[in-house]
């Protein structure tokens, strides 16, 4: 199954403002999202978000970038404007099942 | 200690039983199949099965005939209710792929082989032996389940930090999960115990059965019926990750 386009254009773009290599911003990105129990598939732009001021600046630190802060948030800005189409989120599916199994 | 494993295995089976009843009336209305197999799950396992299985325990070493019929009546229910847990687990955690197919097969085709073979024996002993394997096979499912509650519980653990998932469902995930592995423990300790002769290792067992049980019993509850107070755990976190900006 493909990658969602929030994470493809993210990747993209971390890699193009940050002057880093695309292989290695995704497998940054990736991990910055296991971190936080997503994956690439079936990832939205609500969720990219999260990740941009809470996760990944960390990552980009690692990896050298000088001020991740600023790159994350000017990704953020370009993150809202991608139309959110994240496919099968099979965490989100399977703890709505569990959700349905509450106490009234 | 007797009156506490029995008080184990009555609660054992009475919050089965209403825990099954609950999914399936859940099941009524959302048409769905997960609540529908697993609620069908625990009132044949535990509404059905459990108790027969008990009575044959007890009387197991006095009076054979007896126990071997009532482990005959209980292995249906038991064995049904088993394979829908490995038809709910593949509709609740693996609802898009086709590999899970091939192991709900499997583990179907390996407890009714052991059922027919159990039931074809010639006498107690090749009975008693099938019969456990068709139990043990068909608790696969249990494992199963098992492994993917805790798999779902660490993302969504992950998630809830950042307010990106509710805690109180990763919480009943995590205690769906140790239910279940509670299960399977008490169900291969009872299949120990059948052939035990020493008396402090079966008393080791029984206590260890024992706990299984009670465990499998206080997850439950947390899961269906947690009180207020436990629920309050979960809702202070949630209102501290949304005020982060999550």
């Amino acid at each position: 199954m493909a990658d969602s386009v929030v994470f493809t254009r993210s990747c993209e773009t971390v890699a193009r403002m940050a002057g880093l290599d695309l292989v290695a911003v995704r497998g940054v990105v990736r991990i910055a999202l296991r971190e936080a129990g997503l994956q690439p598939r079936g990832l939205s732009v609500p969720q990219m978000q999260v990740i941009l001021r809470r996760v990944l600046p960390a990552g980009l630190r690692s990896c050298g970038v000088t001020d991740p802060e600023a790159v994350c948030t000017a990704l953020e800005r370009e993150v809202v404007q991608i139309e959110d189409d994240p496919g099968e989120d099979a965490v989100a599916d399977a703890a709505a099942v569990f959700e349905r199994f509450a106490p009234r | 200690m007797d009156a506490i494993a029995f008080a184990g295995a009555v609660l054992a089976w009475l919050m089965g039983l209403v825990v099954g009843a609950r999914l399936v009336r859940i099941a009524a209305y959302t048409y769905q199949t997960p609540e529908l197999t697993i609620g069908l799950s625990y009132v044949l396992t535990a509404g059905f099965g459990f108790p027969p299985m008990i009575l044959s325990a007890e009387v197991w070493r006095t009076q054979r005939d007896l126990a071997e019929l009532l482990q005959v009546f209980a292995s249906f229910p038991i064995c049904t209710g088993l394979l829908a847990i490995s038809i709910g687990v593949w509709r609740i955690f693996r609802p898009t792929r086709r590999w899970p197919l091939w192991v709900v097969t499997a583990i179907w085709c390996g407890t009714a082989l052991c059922l027919g073979l159990a039931l074809g024996a010639a006498d107690h002993e090749g009975f008693r032996i099938w019969f456990w394997r068709a139990v043990n096979f068909a608790t696969l499912g249990w494992l199963w389940m098992s492994v993917e509650a805790f798999l779902l519980f660490d993302r969504l653990r992950r998630r809830a930090r950042y307010g990106l998932a509710n805690a109180e469902v990763a919480n009943r995930v995590l205690l769906w999960g140790v239910a279940s592995v509670a299960a399977v423990t008490s169900s291969l300790l009872g299949w120990m115990m059948l052939d035990l002769r020493d008396p402090g290792l079966l008393f080791t067992l029984r206590i260890g059965q024992s706990a299984a049980q009670w465990g499998c019993v206080l997850a439950m509850w947390l899961a269906f019926f947690p009180p207020k107070a436990y629920r309050r755990r979960f809702a202070a976190p949630a209102q501290a990750a949304a005020a982060s900006g999550a």
